[in-house]
């Protein structure tokens, strides 16, 4: 194989500035977390969330607490806090529930309500 | 920041030595160096600095940084005149390991581990090993930028060639995906010049061919100091300081003075274009 060989692979796409350990960390991995499509008709995105970050449960009362349409508030406030660290807003429209998302080329939040 | 490589495809042409002492002649200038032993053997940069346990030391490695399960800078050595990220023996088995856990960013381990460390350090001294390996591309990645310690002997003068084909392939491939992406040559360093014919012979032409690599102003001698230094596991100037030299050898210390003034008078943005012009 010669030099050019060699290195040829590295031409071939831009590398990640990221450390192996961040790249797994951000990687979709379907068993890691919990998985949450947005789609608000325009635009469908996919993320995963931390299960130590909020259940289930806590990030449907979270966008239901942020709708006005219900309840627990203590914990919808702090799954709230949690998406704001992470630069995530909710809003909700006429065709169910959509989540915002500022900055969010890889954000790990998100919600679908379905 | 200066950040420079070490290198030769060729072994025993002076790599370790010429990065120990430079190391030492940078930080005896008053400028923050760290030195980095990216060479699993036992007979390396670790062992030369005082530091022969590391290499088989438990606990956080350089290789579990390049692997982004530690932070660099917990594996720094602090010590003057220089820092020292010692080698480890695992270093020898991670071309294996990006490749059983997938790992894509391959080449960029040691770039990226270095990142956070930039702020603090003048200078970033890589010692590789000689084989072109995963190793030696880290290097020269996260450096951009080669010194070619060479002895003045024929052999010397045809693995010349071996390095500037390496960073030749290497910066024209990589830049098709990072158009910014730079890998110099600092220069040659003739390295262990015993003023024979020979040593004339080949220097006089690889200045003739100086389009190709530059040979740098400086000549380290051979003086068989240098291996009771390595003994000592002390730096040519420590060594001076507690053994003494006879004053011809004292070229040795002006060598590498001369060798760090041209480091350190490197400019990254002034860095004339190496050998891909």
């Amino acid at each position: 194989m010669s030099k050019e060989d060699r290195y040829a692979h590295l031409g071939d796409g831009e590398a990640p500035a990221e450390r192996p350990a961040d790249a797994e960390a951000d990687a979709a991995d379907p068993g890691s977390g919990i998985r949450v499509t947005i789609d608000d008709g325009d635009e469908k995105v996919t993320l995963t969330v931390d299960p130590d970050a909020a259940s289930v449960a806590e990030l449907r009362e979270a966008v239901l607490a942020a709708s006005g349409d219900a309840p627990p508030a203590p914990l919808a406030a702090g799954v709230r806090s949690v998406l704001a660290a992470q630069r995530v807003a909710f809003e909700v429209g006429l065709t169910g529930a959509v989540v915002a998302m500022e900055q969010a080329s890889s954000a790990p939040f998100g919600y679908r309500l379905e | 920041m200066t950040k420079l490589v070490i290198w030769s495809e060729s072994g025993g042409v002076g790599k370790t030595t010429t990065a120990i002492n430079l190391g030492a002649a940078l930080g005896r200038r008053g400028e923050e160096t760290l030195l980095v032993d990216l060479d699993p053997q036992p007979a390396s940069l670790s062992a030369h600095a005082g530091y022969p346990d590391a290499k088989t030391a438990d606990g956080a490695t350089i290789t579990d940084a390049l692997l982004g399960d530690a932070a660099l800078s917990e594996i720094v050595v602090e010590d003057e005149p220089f820092d020292l990220v010692p080698g480890h023996e695992s270093l020898a088995s991670l071309e294996s390991t990006v490749r059983a856990e997938g790992i894509s960013t391959a080449e960029f381990l040691l770039r990226s581990a270095l990142d956070p460390l930039a702020d603090g350090y003048d200078h970033v001294v890589v010692d590789p090993p000689a084989t072109l390996n995963l190793l030696v591309d880290n290097a020269l990645i996260a450096t951009g930028n080669v010194l070619i310690p060479m002895e003045m002997t024929r052999k010397g003068q045809q693995s010349i060639s071996g390095v500037l084909e390496t960073v030749d392939a290497l910066e024209s491939q990589l830049r098709r995906a990072q158009p910014e992406f730079t890998l110099d040559v600092l220069g040659v360093l003739p390295n262990k010049v015993d003023g024979s014919s020979l040593n004339r012979e080949v220097r006089d032409a690889l200045e003739a061919d100086a389009a190709d690599v530059e040979v740098l102003p400086v000549t380290v001698p051979d003086y068989n100091v240098m291996e009771r230094a390595w003994d000592a596991q002390l730096d040519v100037f420590r060594y001076a300081e507690e053994y003494g030299l006879r004053p011809y050898q004292e070229a040795l210390l002006d060598a590498y003075r001369e060798l760090a003034a041209t480091v350190s008078a490197q400019d990254p943005a002034e860095r004339r274009p190496g050998v891909t012009e």
